[in-house]
């Protein structure tokens, strides 16, 4: 059943892009990097994919909405498929390459940060319970039934 | 068995009294006096009675126990008698019999209790009465043969003795002192050394002792002189007639056939010959009174004289005679034991424990019981000794061998004591004779032994003539022999002690320099120690716990369970409830010095029953400011509070739980800490994702506006 589907829509897509193809000239040309990182990204939400591709997208909006205004003929997308135009439409991928680069970066740097925080409350819980409760809430001392320290040389020393 | 040498030390105690006062002042230092001069010229008992322990009166002594000058409120004339020795319990139960006599032959008890005396650095039981004695009758040293006319006797003496015992009988109880030495001249009399017919004589007191103690063997049955003088058990109202007749015979022959002779010796006379014959001897006694001896002295206690008897033959009417009730035997032919014979089997029983092995051999292979056959052939008698050997060969222990030997001697005579080489006691003396022995530094062992061979039930069963409370004591016996099997604190051999001997006090060694009769006088006992800092290590120790158990169940028997744990909180816990449960139920007042040993010493150990330490010092907090309310059971409340132990435990369970996953907590995070990865990756991707989406979201609707615009 998903095959059916996933091969209905392949064949719709593929339709379409012949069906559009000035577009699909421009777009497949212009939003190249979107489709590699597509690859790259190897990750379930394919969010750098995404990234790239939104930017890249932008960047592509402006010569794509020339091309339909010029006519939507192959010839115009070739003609529009310029050096600068490609490097425009590069730069904007470049852009979500770089956007993603920093904003996890910035990310794991904060979280570790966070984490080393975290270490430091939690020493300070576990000594407000080892003062509160004894260190046989540690559970590294034998204790008895009702939770107390069984005397030997090691919990006296403790105790 | 050292009798004759605890004989000996009671009854020559006054006269050393008089030796030791006339050394002490010769031989008296500069030091001594200093401290003599220090020592309390008075002490108060109950507010009213004025002792003097400066001024003893040797003269009322009664063997250990110590006769001192004292003075009522209202200026009669008093003295204490002071029980020194706490191995000899006084006979505390016969108080209030006492306390009725109206009799004007014998100083009234007016007061008893403990009194801390300092001296002695410890308390003692004191006895109060009325003085109205000049001198002794019979002086100190004399032999016991006064000589005395049978007119002076008839007229001046045995009236008075009559009185107090008519008295006696009808209280329903046994005075037990009836001797020429416990007659004294009273006020009044024109002398203190010669009676004359217009002298009055008295008798003394008899509870300071136990029972017999204090008498001379001349004054108890050939039964009782054979038994240790703190095991003759409780007497019968038969032994004050035969230690009148005694008395008479004293009072009247001119000399002691039986002197220089050991106790058992003594005994053995009045077996051998009847004691009639053998406290008068060679002396010629006339008149009347001849025919009240001969039926007081009678061996046999059915055919003694009574004291209706005694009030018969006195109203001058003829006094009728009684059915024999115990048979003695005189065998045809004798039987060896070590080279000597024997006729009598009493007379044997009385040597047999000083030889066990032979003993032992003349049971075994059969030469008593063919003697016995042939040579006196009472079938029921020797039924009796038959039965002896069968419960003796069943008993298994260390002191299997003595006690046979012992239950085959009581089969041989007529409720006589059981007797071994080292001790002899009546079944209902045991008691008494334990805590003797015990506060004495005895081996209990054998005693121990007693108990579990229950040989005591056999020798109730079949050695004893009534008159008692056999019952009662068979149930305290049989408790005894279950307290054996049961080692906890509160049971075992330390309660046989109190089961037995109803009026000792407790024999903890911790509260040695205490007389403590009740559980209200260990609490203050306690409550002492605690001011002085002198607790000790275990407040409540076998002694004391069965001490506790057996006067007042309801003190103690609930927290046994706990007093014997090993777990020092629970232990010390009981221990606090079992304080406040004797000031709670008894009304005590405010004991400061328990109140403030708690909260200084045992509320430490007390509040580890909590695991949280903020709990613990909020609970201290207020542990010391009941340091000095002297309330027990205000304090033991901080402690015994099942809802806040339940609820400490639970937030204890709790905080362990919480540690636990902080642990897991840490470990994990440690982790991504050293190898941060691309942990925390996840978020800057989705805002990168957001970002990009603006921006182009922008561009497309800035470049659709510019073309459209």
């Amino acid at each position: 059943m998903k095959n059916w589907r996933k091969t209905i829509l392949t064949l719709t897509f593929l339709g379409g892009a012949v069906f559009f193809l000035p577009s699909t000239i421009l777009l497949l040309t212009g939003m190249a990097p979107s489709i590699v990182a597509s690859f790259i990204d190897k990750t379930k939400e394919r969010l750098k994919a995404l990234t790239v591709g939104c930017v890249n997208l932008g960047f592509c909006f402006p010569y794509w909405l020339e091309l339909v205004q010029g006519g939507h003929t192959p010839e115009k997308a070739m003609q529009i498929l310029n050096p600068e135009s490609l490097i425009v439409m590069y730069l904007g991928a470049g852009l979500g390459y770089f956007l993603e680069w920093i904003c996890v970066y910035a990310s794991v740097a904060m979280t570790q940060k966070k984490n080393r925080g975290r270490l430091k409350s939690i020493e300070k819980e576990k000594k407000a319970l080892t003062e509160k409760w004894g260190v046989e809430v540690t559970g590294n001392y034998p204790v008895d039934e009702q939770g107390f320290l069984i005397k030997t040389d090691e919990t006296q020393a403790v105790s | 068995m050292d009798v004759d040498a605890i004989q000996t030390a009671c009854i020559s105690s006054v006269i050393k009294n008089m030796s030791d006062e006339k050394a002490e002042e010769i031989e008296d230092t500069p030091e001594k006096q200093e401290k003599k001069s220090k020592k309390p010229q008075s002490l108060w008992f109950k507010d009213v009675i004025e002792i003097f322990p400066q001024e003893p009166l040797s003269y009322l002594d009664r063997g250990p126990a110590k006769a001192f000058a004292a003075r009522g409120k209202k200026s009669e004339s008093l003295y204490v008698l002071v029980c020194f020795d706490k191995g000899l319990v006084p006979r505390i139960e016969d108080t209030s019999k006492f306390t009725g006599l109206q009799s004007p032959y014998i100083g009234l008890l007016k007061a008893s209790g403990t009194l801390f005396w300092p001296d002695h650095g410890a308390e003692v039981y004191i006895f109060v009465y009325e003085n109205i004695y000049n001198a002794r009758l019979l002086k100190n040293g004399s032999s016991l043969a006064m000589g005395l006319k049978d007119e002076i006797v008839k007229t001046v003496i045995f009236p008075s003795i009559l009185s107090v015992l008519e008295d006696v009988r009808y209280y329903d109880f046994v005075h037990g002192s009836i001797c020429a030495e416990n007659l004294y001249f009273l006020s009044g009399s024109t002398s203190s050394e010669a009676v004359t017919s217009s002298d009055k004589i008295g008798v003394g007191e008899c509870l300071a002792l136990p029972f017999g103690y204090a008498q001379h063997p001349t004054y108890l049955t050939a039964e009782r002189c054979l038994s240790h003088p703190a095991g003759a058990g409780t007497g019968m109202a038969s032994d004050d007639m035969y230690a009148l007749g005694a008395t008479l015979a004293v009072l009247m022959r001119k000399y002691d056939p039986l002197e220089g002779l050991s106790r058992k010796e003594i005994a053995q006379a009045k077996l051998e010959l009847g004691s009639f014959t053998a406290l008068i001897g060679k002396n010629r006694i006339m008149g009347s009174l001849l025919e009240l001896m001969r039926g007081l002295l009678n061996d046999d206690p059915y055919q003694r004289w009574d004291i209706e008897d005694l009030i018969t033959w006195r109203d001058g009417q003829r006094v009728g005679v009684k059915q024999p009730g115990v048979k003695r035997y005189k065998a045809k032919r004798p039987i060896t034991l070590v080279d000597k014979k024997y006729l009598r089997p009493e007379i044997l029983a009385t040597d047999m424990p000083e030889n066990i092995t032979a003993s032992e051999a003349l049971i075994e292979n059969g030469e008593l019981l063919q003697w016995m056959e042939r040579a006196i052939g009472d079938k029921p008698f020797i039924h009796e000794v038959q039965k002896a050997i069968e419960a003796g060969s069943v008993i298994h222990n260390a002191s299997s061998k003595t006690i046979k030997v012992a239950l085959v001697g009581g089969a041989l005579g007529n409720a006589m004591p059981l007797m071994t080489q080292e001790t002899a006691f009546l079944s209902e003396g045991f008691g008494k004779l334990m805590v003797h022995d015990y506060i004495h530094g005895q081996d209990m062992s054998f005693h121990i032994d007693v108990i579990n061979s229950q040989v005591l039930m056999h020798w109730i069963d079949n050695y004893t003539i009534g008159g008692l409370d056999y019952g009662g004591l068979a149930t305290k016996l049989g408790n005894c022999y279950n307290s054996l099997k049961q080692q906890g604190l509160g049971y075992g051999f330390e309660r046989c002690y109190y089961i037995l001997a109803g009026d000792a006090p407790c024999l903890s060694e911790a509260y040695k320099n205490y007389y403590i009769r009740s559980p209200e006088d260990f609490f203050w006992a306690l409550d002492d120690l605690c001011l002085k800092g002198n607790v000790p290590r275990y407040p409540v120790d076998r002694h004391i716990a069965a001490f506790i158990s057996v006067r007042d169940r309801q003190m103690i028997d609930a927290y046994l369970i706990d007093l014997n744990s090993a777990d020092e909180k629970i232990k010390n816990l009981a221990l606090l409830k079992t304080l406040a449960t004797l000031q709670f139920r008894s009304k005590l007042p405010a004991a400061k010095g328990l109140s403030a040993w708690v909260a200084d010493t045992l509320g430490q150990s007390l509040v580890k029953s909590f695991h949280d330490r903020d709990r613990r010092k909020e609970i201290l907090g207020k542990l010391q400011k009941l340091k000095t309310s002297g309330n027990m059971v205000k304090v033991a409340e901080l402690f015994d509070n099942n809802a806040a132990l339940k609820k400490d435990y639970r937030e204890y369970l709790g905080a362990l739980q919480n540690y636990q996953s902080l642990e897991r907590e840490l470990e994990f995070t440690e982790k991504i800490v050293a190898k941060p990865g691309k942990h925390g990756a996840g978020g800057g991707r989705q805002i990168a994702a957001l970002l990009s989406a603006l921006i182009g979201g922008l561009i497309i609707a800035g470049t659709l506006v510019t073309s459209l615009g």
